[in-house]
């Protein structure tokens, strides 16, 4: 286990790069200066508090924002707008809700392979769906299934468009935790058997969450948003939960993020205007 | 001196028992009775209405007595003319339905282009607010004297009446499909054709929907207006016709008649919606 702050390496040909990315929304900078090196079948964890601006990066690098400097690119081509090469998992919503889960999932299968017929769209969805654990209820809707049962629907579907990248934005934020606990454990497994390998990026606020699944965690501070810092976990896998979360390296990595988040809040403090003045007065 | 008396709350109350058992045998009762009139007011209500008009035509004297006829008269008029009636229905359904669906049609289509290109939006916007307010009854003569026969000039006005209402909610329902939706649909590299129909038309369906029951009703209104006018046939003309013979059964039952099938139709409709909408929740 190793906790480093090392710049990243020069870009390989199937990762993600973020180039002094910057965003402004209305005039407020969301995110300032990025720079972000993903490698080919990492899982990384984007952890920042809210406000950070970390689903705007995930929307950046989903090309459906577009950054007010830098660049992204993305297999060695600029990111110019969405692209089935880049899945996407939204926090609460998202599958249509006139479509039955078959439909739903066939239609991401459609977009990645214009040649197979309905039939096989068809079997093909079926089989997204056994991976989720949701076999043969293709023809359920989503307002028939629960919220962890959705959020895995939408999974198989991120899976189903056969993106090398899976952007993934608080997935299972609005789950109860044992269903957080399940999706986050199946989510591992159907990573770590794809293949070729899948480069998630996993957008959280939940600390645990952050370090349980991912190779490394990169921590966003607030207004505007930067990495200010990042954690490489070089912990085995496949991990077990009980032994993961009550190993003492696991506590100091939780400790070095407060740190590293707390130190962050006290120099956003020290450089606050108004703190300054009344530390003048003193 | 007032220590003495004892508060009356503190009194036992032999006799409130039994008392109160007969006073929840008779609450029961009303209840039980609220319970078979709860869910049959609209009944109640139609009852009274048919008894109000039986006294009207029995307490009415003179010419009066002529115009208000009684329920009995008018069912055995309407019995009567039922195979006119049908026939009328016919007349006015070839003219209201390919009025109406060609409103459905192109109300929808438009509406999601509209509510879904800026461009077009800002360029209807104001003549939608200027031209949707026009009474369509008002097209009715302008049309008889454009197009070459009646029936195309009342399909027409049909068709204006019922177009403005499913135009304006479908563009309004297409311009406020959520964010998400379209996040999803360009996640998932939909075409903008794609866009348009597999997600803008069902998410904007709720609205359309609403607009298609204005634009019934509309259609209804506007079909036997028109029919007034210079019909030969239908149930509009059907009660022009005999109210000019001064013939108020059957007028009457022409109405009532007329009144059943909107209702029936509003019904199919209604029914249409909620299998369409069923994922609406």
């Amino acid at each position: 286990m190793t906790a480093s702050k090392n710049p990243p390496s020069p870009s390989p040909p199937n990762g993600l790069l973020l180039d002094r990315v910057s965003f402004g929304y209305n005039g407020v900078v969301v995110l300032e200066d990025i720079r972000l090196d993903i490698r080919e079948g990492e899982f990384l964890s984007l952890l920042g508090p809210s406000g950070s601006g970390k689903s705007t990066m995930l929307r950046l690098i989903a090309g459906i924002e577009t950054p007010g400097g830098g660049r992204i690119i993305c297999r060695g081509e600029a990111v110019t707008g969405p692209g089935t090469d880049r899945g996407m998992v939204f926090q609460d919503y998202s599958l249509f809700p006139w479509m039955n889960l078959m439909e739903n999932i066939s239609l991401a299968i459609s977009k990645a392979n214009r040649r197979l017929s309905k039939r096989e769209q068809r079997s093909l969805a079926g089989e997204y769906l056994a991976m989720v654990g949701l076999a043969g209820l293709g023809r359920k809707y989503p307002f028939e299934l629960s919220g962890g049962m959705r959020q895995r629907v939408a999974i198989a579907r991120a899976l189903a468009l056969g993106s090398p990248f899976l952007l993934m934005d608080e997935p299972f934020g609005a789950l109860d935790p044992i269903n957080r606990a399940r999706l986050q454990d199946l989510l591992i497994d159907i990573w770590s058997h794809s293949k070729p390998a899948k480069t998630v990026v996993f957008v959280t606020h939940d600390m645990d969450e952050a370090l349980y699944l991912g190779d490394r965690v990169v921590i966003l501070g607030s207004l505007p948003g930067h990495v200010i810092g990042e954690l490489n976990l070089d912990f085995q896998r496949p991990r077990s939960r009980q032994a993961f979360l009550t190993a003492p390296e696991f506590q100091v990595l939780r400790a070095r993020i407060l740190d590293l988040l707390g130190q962050h809040a006290i120099e956003r403090l020290l450089t606050d205007d108004a703190v300054r003045s009344i530390r003048e007065g003193i | 001196m007032g220590e003495q008396t004892v508060p009356a709350e503190y009194k036992p109350a032999p006799e409130r028992r039994p008392l109160s058992g007969f006073v929840d045998r008779s609450r029961l009762a009303a209840r039980a009775l609220q319970r078979i009139l709860r869910g049959s007011e609209g009944l109640i209500l139609a009852i009274g209405l048919v008894l109000l008009w039986q006294a009207f035509a029995q307490f009415s004297t003179g010419q009066h007595r002529f115009l208000f006829p009684s329920p009995p008269e008018t069912a055995k008029a309407l019995w009567a003319s039922l195979p006119e009636l049908l026939r009328g229905t016919w007349y006015s359904f070839l003219i209201l339905i390919p009025g109406y669906l060609l409103a459905v049609a192109t109300g929808i289509l438009w509406g999601i282009l509209v509510g879904t290109t800026a461009w077009l939006q800002r360029a209807f916007h104001p003549f939608a607010k200027v031209a949707a307010p026009i009474p369509p009854t008002i097209y009715i003569p302008y049309a008889i004297a454009l197009l070459s026969t009646f029936r195309m000039s009342a399909i027409f006005v049909v068709f204006i009446g019922a177009f403005w209402p499913i135009f304006i909610n479908t563009a309004a329902g297409a311009a406020a499909v959520p964010g998400r939706y379209r996040d999803d649909a360009r996640i998932l590299g939909l075409s903008r054709a794609e866009y348009l129909w597999r997600i803008v038309f069902p998410a904007s369906l709720p609205h359309s929907f609403s607009g298609m029951g204005v634009g019934l009703a509309l259609s209804f209104i506007l079909l036997t207006v028109a029919e007034l006018f210079g019909a030969n046939a239908g149930l509009g003309r059907f009660v022009q016709y005999y109210a000019d013979f001064a013939d108020y059964p059957k007028m009457v039952a022409g109405i009532v008649y007329t009144g059943l099938i909107t209702f029936i139709s509003m019904e199919v409709l209604e029914r249409i919606k909620r299998r369409a909408l069923f994922w609406v929740r």
